[in-house]
């Protein structure tokens, strides 16, 4: 017990005037008696300490002496010493995942994190300042440089766990920034976790990281894989079912499947201690379907494992929709050749009429490929592919050049695995690229193919003439316009329904001009999102399940269905780590020893109020019953 | 009326007993414990009130026209000295219980005892009312009801000392008697000189020491100014359990002090408690005293 405060122990000294003011202030009842003289015999041997005999028994004087006393320990800062982690500034980092979630220890893992945060907020050194980051998907900051432990403890008890993997690269750089925010001379890093980092690719932090392990049990059965897909051969389709052991010991759990709501498959399945157990259904109907899988225990009343969030599964079968597309060229057999090896695309084609003017169709298409050639005026509505784009309304085309530099690919994912090595190209359009336009592929400084959104429309651009390279010839061309054909014509609003994890958002490929959704979790939530920079995002994936997306104007039979899985076999294996790996660093559970000072001036601010309140009442109490002083 | 009718007549047949004092010299009602002639002629008196007109000498007052009283050496008077405390501190009590009227109430008794008795009475009040705190020496019971109007018209007031009061009566009053002295004591400078003399003088002393309830068991508490009633002056005091304690204790020893001062004097000592009736402390506690018979 000491204070960090002691030069506040001097308004002790405000006791004296109290107690002199009460020696004053005493009203004593004036009382005639026939005598005094046994008074003063029976006060006889009370006279040497006759003052103080005036306090004696005084409940009121007592009540403010310890009223007094308790707001200047708590001016002086009364505290006392527990043991702590850190004793400077703190930067916590408090694990969000999914497999936070698990119930092993009560009531759950991250409630035991949030517990273990608060007790280092409270028990933090004064004059430090405490920060604290919750990892859960995008790691966000709870709070920072704060020095208020009440308003500190109180946002971390709002803190909620995710339910999926967090970005701990993006966490450790934000603690890194706020550790250098808080000064790295005395920052200590405290990562409460239960494990499951990456052991690469952790941004290294500013000093000394302890690391508070959280959870005791490893037993876990997952679904670890639930997917569904339309076989090749049509007409039919597939289910593809995981189910892992991550625990120690073998396990057995009924596996139960559901399609559409009725019973697919119920059957026990057993699993050594590490194994996985996969499970194919085929000849299902290739029709739009929802699949949900779900683990039970054995026994039903008895629960499966510490965390239920990987006991469920959900799969969405979906048939490819049929697009539409108008290919106008004066002639393109490699483009026409290659339109009818996807057989989701019907393509139709136009030519130039003898006068060179383009007359497109009444009808719409879904996706236009305009061949070396523009039509006058508007742009037709649709997704647009341009090959050899002549000048258009969407971007600048300076010219052309022969001066090829060699071709390279891009870091878009578009442009992935398509080999321009061996692609050689005779002549390019030197097109200034438009700020939508993403480059797949380019020749020096000049885009070679680049693709974008404008004007709520999908635009590719392809910015040489096939015919004047040898691009049709090589293993690249089926793959970069398969990847274009994907970009510019969708599975669905959303393209691909089955690859949408907890807390990562989900971007909804509605057609042209659609700039709203509606969208019901799987709690019946709903959810209106709007389009920022073309682009319609959901973020609050945050629970598995089956998601429902409504366009504008689209019934019940229109709407389309993603579903949101863990699938995470770091957020599965939920035995926590006794050893994390940071870099080069290798970090164990860490035991209190430090010494922090916890100090008591909240509490002995409630008892000054508490006794304020007694001695209010003692007072009253007292004014209430003078008779008492009558003989 | 201090008493009523009925009262006095229970009063007439009681008698005051003193054990030691012998000294009379006129014919009394009592019997004489001396030996000798019963009706040897002894001297002659003038006549008081009251005096039995039997004991008249006719011969001398158709000679003299003046009258004068026979007296016989085989029969003696009692001398009966009443002294009342009259100070402030002695009015204290509500109604029947307040000491000052119990204290009259027995000085009244015994000197209508006495008077009925032939005994010579004199009253007097300590400190008070100088004019009119004095009555006697009065004889025979034709002056009890002058005796009672004198009471009735007392109050207590100022203070008293009552070592110089005693002593004064002491050295005024030589013939010695059967002295009462109805006090409260609640005198800061004591009795006990006074009272020494007093003995000393051949008195026979009977203190009867007359005290309220609320003095005995005092039910007071909080932080109080006690102003004493007779000298003004004032005692603060925070009452608590300990201090009523502490004046339980006191009081106690100096009751017990006081009376075996008194009793180891010689003197009488009787206690009155005014929460009790005043005519069952004559006809138990003075009787049990031996006082009255």
């Amino acid at each position: 017990m000491n204070f960090l405060n002691p030069l506040g122990l001097w308004f002790l000294l405000f006791a004296l005037p109290i107690v002199l003011l009460y020696l004053l202030k005493i009203r004593r009842k004036d009382y005639e008696i026939s005598s005094t003289m046994l008074w003063r015999m029976a006060l006889r041997d009370k006279q040497a300490n006759a003052p103080w005999q005036k306090l004696r028994r005084n409940l009121l004087l007592l009540l403010q002496l310890v009223i007094l006393s308790a707001l200047v320990f708590a001016v002086a800062r009364l505290a006392f010493p527990v043991p702590a982690i850190a004793s400077g500034s703190i930067v916590l980092l408090i694990d969000g995942s999914a497999s936070m979630r698990a119930q092993d220890v009560s009531p759950d893992r991250f409630t035991r994190a949030i517990e273990i945060a608060a007790e280092l907020v409270r028990s933090a050194g004064s004059g430090t300042t405490t920060a604290a980051i919750l990892a859960a998907g995008p790691p966000s900051v709870l709070f920072s440089g704060e020095t208020d432990r009440s308003r500190a403890v109180g946002l971390l008890a709002a803190a909620e766990p995710g339910a999926g993997e967090a970005d701990w690269a993006a966490a450790f750089s934000l603690a890194a920034g706020l550790g250098r925010q808080e000064g790295v001379e005395d920052v200590t890093f405290v990562l409460i976790s239960d494990g499951g980092l990456p052991e690469e690719g952790l941004p290294s932090l500013p000093g000394p990281v302890e690391y508070v392990s959280v959870g005791t049990a490893g037993d876990n059965l997952a679904i670890s894989a639930l997917a569904a897909r339309p076989l090749p051969a049509g007409g039919a389709a597939e289910l593809f079912v995981r189910v892992s052991n991550y625990g120690d010991a073998e396990r057995s759990a009924r596996l139960t499947i559901i399609r559409n709501g009725e019973p697919l498959f119920s059957d026990l399945v057993h699993l050594r201690a590490g194994e996985s157990g996969t499970f194919v259904f085929d000849g299902l109907p290739a029709e739009a379907s929802r699949f949900e899988a779900g683990l039970e225990n054995i026994q039903a009343d008895l629960p499966l494992d510490p965390l239920p969030l990987d006991d469920s599964a959900y799969a969405v079968l979906s048939p490819p929709p049929v697009r539409s597309v108008l290919l106008v060229s004066q002639g393109n057999l490699f483009l026409e050749r290659l339109l009818l090896l996807f057989p989701n695309l019907i393509a139709s084609r136009t030519v130039p009429g003898e006068d060179g003017e383009i007359h497109l169709p009444a009808a719409s298409f879904d996706l236009y490929i305009f061949d070396g050639l523009i039509p006058g005026g508007e742009l037709p509505d649709g997704q647009l592919l341009l090959i050899d784009p002549p000048e258009n309304p969407l971007f600048v085309v300076t010219g052309s050049t022969e001066e090829i530099e060699p071709l390279a690919s891009t870091a878009h994912p578009l442009g992935q695995f398509v080999d321009w090595d061996p692609v050689n190209v005779y002549e390019i359009r030197t097109i200034e690229r438009p700020a939508w336009g993403e480059p797949l592929a380019v020749s020096g400084e000049h885009p070679l193919v680049f693709i974008g959104r404008t004007g709520g429309r999908r635009v590719a651009v392809v910015a040489f003439d096939l015919h004047r390279s040898d691009l049709p010839l090589q293993i690249a061309f089926p793959i970069l316009f398969a990847n274009l054909f994907a970009f510019l014509a969708p599975q669905g609003i959303v393209p691909d329904p089955n690859i949408a994890r907890p807390g990562v958002s989900v971007a909804l490929e509605p057609p042209p001009g659609t700039l709203t959704a509606e969208i019901t979790g799987p709690d019946g939530t709903l959810h209106n999102i709007t389009a920022e920079a073309g682009e319609l995002l959901f973020t609050d994936t945050a629970r598995p399940g089956f998601y429902t997306v409504r366009l504008p104007g689209q019934t019940d039979a229109e709407t389309a269905v993603f579903a949101v899985n863990l699938f995470s076999e770091a957020e599965s294996r939920i035995a926590p780590a006794g050893l994390i790996r940071i870099g080069e660093t290798t970090l164990e559970t860490t035991r209190p020893d430090s010494v922090s000072n916890r100090e008591l001036w909240g509490w002995l601010v409630l008892l000054a109020l508490a006794f304020l309140m007694v001695e209010w009442l003692v007072y009253h109490r007292r004014l209430g019953k003078p008779e008492e002083i009558k003989i | 009326m201090i008493l009523d009718e009925t009262t006095l007549r229970k009063l007439n047949a009681l008698t005051l007993v003193a054990e030691r004092v012998r000294a009379g010299r006129i014919r009394g009602d009592r019997r004489s414990s001396k030996r000798g002639a019963s009706i040897e002629f002894a001297d002659f008196r003038n006549y008081v009130p009251g005096d039995d007109l039997r004991r008249l000498d006719w011969n001398i007052y158709a000679r003299l026209d003046r009258p004068f009283i026979r007296l016989f050496e085989d029969e003696e008077d009692l001398a009966i000295y009443l002294l009342l405390d009259g100070s402030r501190s002695m009015d204290w009590g509500e109604g029947d219980e307040n000491k000052f009227v119990y204290a009259i109430r027995l000085a009244a008794a015994l000197g209508s005892i006495a008077l009925g008795g032939g005994d010579p009475v004199r009253f007097e009040l300590l400190a008070g009312d100088p004019a009119g705190s004095t009555f006697g020496p009065a004889r025979g019971g034709m002056q009890t009801m002058r005796y009672l109007e004198r009471l009735s018209g007392l109050s207590a007031a100022g203070e008293t000392a009552l070592d110089a009061a005693l002593t004064g009566f002491a050295m005024a009053r030589r013939r010695p008697g059967l002295v009462f002295l109805v006090s409260d004591l609640l005198d800061p400078q004591g009795f006990r000189d006074g009272l020494n003399r007093m003995l000393g003088r051949g008195h026979q002393a009977v203190v009867i020491h007359v005290l309220a309830p609320d003095e005995l068991d005092p039910q007071l508490t909080g932080d109080l100014k006690l102003i004493d009633r007779e000298f003004g002056t004032s005692q603060e005091v925070t009452l608590d359990p300990a201090v009523l304690g502490s004046y339980q204790r006191h009081l106690e020893t100096w009751l017990g002090e006081t009376e075996a001062f008194c009793r180891g004097r010689g003197a009488g000592y009787v206690r009155a408690a005014t929460g009790q009736p005043w005519d069952r402390f004559i006809l138990r506690e003075l009787r049990a005293e031996g006082v009255v018979r």
